[in-house]
């Protein structure tokens, strides 16, 4: 490379959101890589800061001169440029025009056997300096915010308003225009605690001049020292921090200048749900905090703050007192909590609305309350289990109204847990209240409990039937109820949580509840309501590993058990792995081309020769093993029992001529052959197997 | 130094802001949720005019009362308010400046902008800025307006809105609302104790929900009359007189859930109609008609 120098390029704008913050400096990267391409500027690196008060570009070793630009575009045909006197055509003019070249410069070329014109376009590289302004300015107006806005009288659009540029090539300013500014050689530091502006000579004192002015500008930098700092400070207070990674993110965009300070609180409010005060603290203030060696919260909390690291006390004195305001707001609203009891809550949703044409949460309680009695006896479950699935059913959204939970909405079913423990329910009803929002995503946890189990899916399943019943059923880009994720919990829940339904039978007890609030199809919805959630079952099971083919195979003979469905799969896909199961296939496949339905399985055993008599004996053999097998639902044994047919099968292919002249003979083999392929029917839908 | 009572603060803000060229105002004469309803701030937000005022304005939420009994929440608390349209290079410096005043040094506390995004969708309008944390306290909404009443702001004024009893907590160190020294010898319990008992009794128990309704109704009426009489701030008036009888009715719990977004339908359709109404009146009467952008209505 020939001569180069460092380029910086700082925007400087007021407080910068977090989120937003983290996305511009990487489109800043991505977009100041492809612009210094596009202009043939060479360069050895380019890497992007961000810091709330700034975002920051610094390309290394960036050429002082573009390369010259040397190429060559192809135009038409020359038959079609050239007339018949050898005028250009339009399309030649056109071309070149579009070129920027004189029609008369179009050279000719020949490519792969035709003749082409060709337009050569030719430019020195101009120095860097004469491109980097209108270049940088390109750049700060490329970045993509969320939402942005205007400021003053200006018609500039940013994230937030931009308070200065500054923008060095070497030790020359490069003066780029933006947001009614002119780049220039000054930065500013920290909002408080510097001096204000800086100059800086050249790109080589920049960060220097940061530093000097207070701001640690490098993202990474910053949350390794909040990450260190808050491990010491929990070491400090004796114990582990709880450090949510999306609040720490944030902490990180929050300060310039960041410091690690340990506070207290009055240890009385330890009484009080830990959610509560872990969410006062994280939520509203951004504290992390402290957890003793047995897990239990502490009264310390962990600040991060953007002032004087030498007023860190008086600092943290001063959080206490807000998170003091704070602890007890929510002490306030959960001893009021306490005083209400949940069953007047349960009357209060009423007044709150599920789905507008769908009635009230308390509709909806009322429903969930009987679907989960259906659900039990799906379920089979014991006559106490099924009573507390009710009573939780009944109690699962009265926290809702709660004060805590209008405070803190995170903390619902949380808060109903404790509620339900302090007005006296059993602990598997509090346990069930909370699990009942289970899973939320894919991937997490599930009900613990069968109480639990029963009144997620009721609820999931309540919700699913009433907007399929309203005619809201998901599209492919638009699933406003969020319908998938809560048929993919209720399958979830019973391929790995233990819990026993069927579709047809769940859908309909589920569908039973809008009978009186809804006209709508009842038998149309719950084949709609089915065929939604085989849907999902099928692209589960894909997603644990088994072929679709497997999957398709499996669900044409059992969709409405989804665990039974989930346990053929396993069976057929180990199967599926084994030699005598492969060569089975191949013949079931080969026997099921060949064979005529209409025919039957009545077979003579009289005109049979050996073959087909061990193949017979074989079949027959089986059959009660496999039935056997498939009555108790071991699908490895059905399978295994089908794979013991590999030898009198692949026998009698190799032995026999199925499709003998005589009529007679061949309609036996054939009848065989449909008696061997039934024997399979009860397992799996062979015929879908692909090889 | 003794730190400063409740309404030296009022005072010294309101001094600061007059020394910035802000037209000092009194509270509007009228029940508002917030200082942002205030015409001052509202309709003026709009047009093209430069305009600066700072005032303070009691705050009625009616479904906030806690019948004096949480240290913290109130159905009538002060704000502090300030527009500066437009919104000069220097604002924050300002802002900070007044933060000085009142006896902060932000260079002595922890103080951080947080993003918080405005929306009013009752008066269709929004503006991005921060909540402003001291010490972890939020102390101050900072919000550059965007569109009022779904008009866009040209110029872009910024809205400066401080949460008074918050401060004056803080400044004075003490933990209830009701213990702030509104000035030597007398407490803000003094002062609104008595207040907060009667208003949230009335509030959540007393009020007449027919006449509340019947009231909206008037009102609403008024309003579009005096509109259609071409009298946009008498009009805006009544849109006021709308919005608290929604938040009484609101606390009462007299608003089924399926009426609730119908009023607030019929509060923004007023707003709306006010706010398209004041354009009209300062652009024709008013001399900078040439700089308000075409088509402003969404």
């Amino acid at each position: 490379m020939t001569d180069s120098r460092d380029l910086v390029f700082e925007i400087g704008v007021e407080e910068i959101p977090s989120g937003a913050l983290y996305e511009a400096t990487s489109q800043l990267k991505s977009l100041a890589a492809s612009a210094l391409k596009d202009a043939r500027l060479e360069y050895s690196g380019v890497v992007t800061f961000g810091a709330p008060r700034r975002l920051v570009l610094v390309v290394e070793g960036l050429a002082e001169r573009q390369n010259d630009l040397d190429m060559r575009a192809k135009g038409p045909a020359v038959r079609g440029a050239y007339d018949e006197n050898g005028e250009p055509t339009k399309a030649a003019l056109g071309f070149a025009r579009g070129k920027g070249v004189d029609v008369s410069d179009l050279v000719r070329d020949t490519e792969n056997g035709g003749e082409y014109v060709y337009a050569v376009i030719r430019a020195d590289g101009l120095p860097a300096a004469d491109v980097l302004p209108a270049l940088l300015t390109r750049l700060a107006a490329g970045i993509d915010w969320p939402k942005s806005q205007r400021w003053g009288r200006g018609d500039a659009r940013f994230i937030r308003p931009v308070r200065w540029l500054l923008a060095l090539f070497g030790a020359d300013v490069v003066p780029v225009e933006f947001a009614g500014l002119t780049a220039g050689r000054v930065t500013h530091g920290h909002r408080f605690l510097s001096q204000g502006a800086y100059e800086v000579p050249s790109v080589s004192e920049f960060f220097e001049a940061l530093a000097r002015g207070g701001v640690m500008v490098d993202g990474e930098m910053r949350a390794g020292f909040i990450r260190e700092g808050i491990e010491a400070a929990a070491a400090e207070a004796g114990g582990g921090a709880v450090v949510p990674e999306k609040v720490f993110a944030e902490v990180v965009n929050l300060v310039e200048s960041p410091t690690v300070g340990v506070g207290h609180f009055d240890p009385a409010f330890l009484r009080v749900p830990r959610e509560i005060l872990e969410t006062a603290m994280e939520s509203h203030q951004r504290y992390f905090p402290v957890e003793d060696a047995d897990g239990g919260l502490t009264d310390a909390f962990i600040v991060v703050h953007n002032g004087d690291p030498d007023r860190t006390d008086a600092i943290v004195r001063g959080h206490e007192r807000v998170i003091r305001a704070r602890l007890s707001d929510a002490a306030f609203f959960y001893d009021e909590d306490l005083k209400a009891g949940m069953e007047s809550w349960v009357d209060r949703l009423g007044s709150a609305v599920f789905q507008e044409k769908l009635g009230s949460v308390a509709d909806k309680v009322a429903r969930v309350e009987r679907l989960t009695g259906a659900l039990a006896t799906l379920h089979g479950a014991g006559p106490e289990e099924a009573s507390r699935a009710m009573r939780a059913a009944h109690l699962c959204k009265a926290d809702l109204v709660s004060h805590a939970v209008v405070e803190f909405p995170t903390l619902q079913g949380v808060m109903g847990r404790y509620y339900a423990l302090a007005s006296g329910e059993h602990e598997a009803v509090a346990q069930a209240i909370v699990e009942h929002y289970l899973p939320r995503f894919s991937g997490d946890a599930l009900p613990s409990s069968v109480a639990g189990l029963l009144v997620s899916a009721s609820d999931k399943l309540d919700t699913v039937c009433g907007i399929f019943a309203l005619g809201q059923a998901p599209t492919g880009s638009a699933d406003p109820y969020a319908l998938r994720r809560s048929t993919i919990g209720v399958l979830a829940m019973v391929l790995d949580g233990g819990l026993r339904l069927t579709l047809d039978d769940a859908i309909a007890a589920a569908l039973d509840g809008y009978r009186d609030v809804l006209g709508f199809d009842l038998e149309a919805t719950g084949a709609a309501v089915k065929a939604f959630a085989v849907g999902r079952l099928e692209i589960m099971l894909r997603d644990r590993g088994h072929e679709f083919d497997t999957v398709d195979a499996v669900l044409h003979v059992a969709a409405d058990d989804p665990g039974d469905t989930a346990r053929r799969c396993e069976a057929l896909t180990a199967a599926r792995a084994t030699a005598p199961m492969i060569d089975v296939t191949t013949a079931y496949a080969r026997a099921r081309n060949l064979g005529d339905q209409a025919l039957g399985v009545a077979y003579d055993r009289t005109i049979m020769g050996a073959a087909e008599s061990a193949l017979a004996d074989a079949i027959e053999r089986s059959e009660s093993l496999v039935a056997t097998s498939v009555a108790s639902e071991d699908w490895d044994g059905a399978l295994a029992r089908l794979a013991e047919l590999r030898g009198p099968i692949d026998t009698f292919f190799t032995d026999v001529l199925v499709m003998d002249p005589d009529e007679t003979l061949r309609a036996n083999r054939l009848r065989l052959l449909n008696r061997f392929t039934a024997l399979f029917a009860g397992v799996a839908d062979f015929s879908r197997l692909q090889g | 130094m003794k730190p400063k009572s409740f309404q030296e603060i009022i005072l010294t803000l309101s001094g600061y802001w007059a020394d910035q060229g802000c037209v000092v105002l009194q509270p509007y004469d009228m029940e508002v949720g917030a200082g942002t309803s205030h015409p001052a701030t509202l309709l003026r937000a709009l047009g093209p005019d430069d305009w600066k005022c700072a005032y303070v304005q009691p705050s009625r939420r009616p479904a906030d009362g806690r019948y004096g009994e949480n240290p913290n929440r109130l159905q009538h608390y002060y704000q502090f308010q300030v527009l500066l349209k437009p919104s000069p290079d220097n604002v924050l410096d300002l802002y900070f400046g007044s933060l000085r005043a009142i006896g902060i040094d932000p260079a002595e506390h922890d103080v951080r902008l947080v993003e918080d995004d405005w929306e009013n969708p009752t008066v269709g309008a929004w503006g991005l800025g921060w909540e402003i944390w001291l010490n972890g306290m939020e102390c101050t909404q900072f919000t550059y307006f965007q569109q009022v009443g779904g008009f866009e702001c040209r110029p872009v004024p910024a809205e400066i809105t401080y949460g008074l009893e918050r401060l004056a907590m803080y400044i004075q160190g003490v933990d209830s609302v009701y213990d702030i020294e509104w000035v030597e010898g007398r407490s803000y319990g003094d002062v609104f104790l008595r207040n907060e008992q009667q208003y949230s009794s009335y509030n959540f128990e007393v009020a007449d929900t027919e006449m509340l309704r019947r009231n909206f109704d008037v009102f609403e009426t008024e309003c579009r009359r005096t509109l259609d009489a071409g009298l946009a701030l008498p009009a805006y008036d009544y849109v006021l007189k709308c919005s608290h009888a929604f938040n009484l009715l609101d606390a009462r719990g007299a608003i089924a859930v399926t009426e609730r977004q119908g009023f607030i339908m019929r509060v923004r359709a007023l707003a709306k109609a006010c706010c398209g109404a004041y354009i009209d009146l300062v652009t024709t009467s008013g001399e900078s008609a040439a700089s308000l952008p075409e088509g402003g209505a969404l």
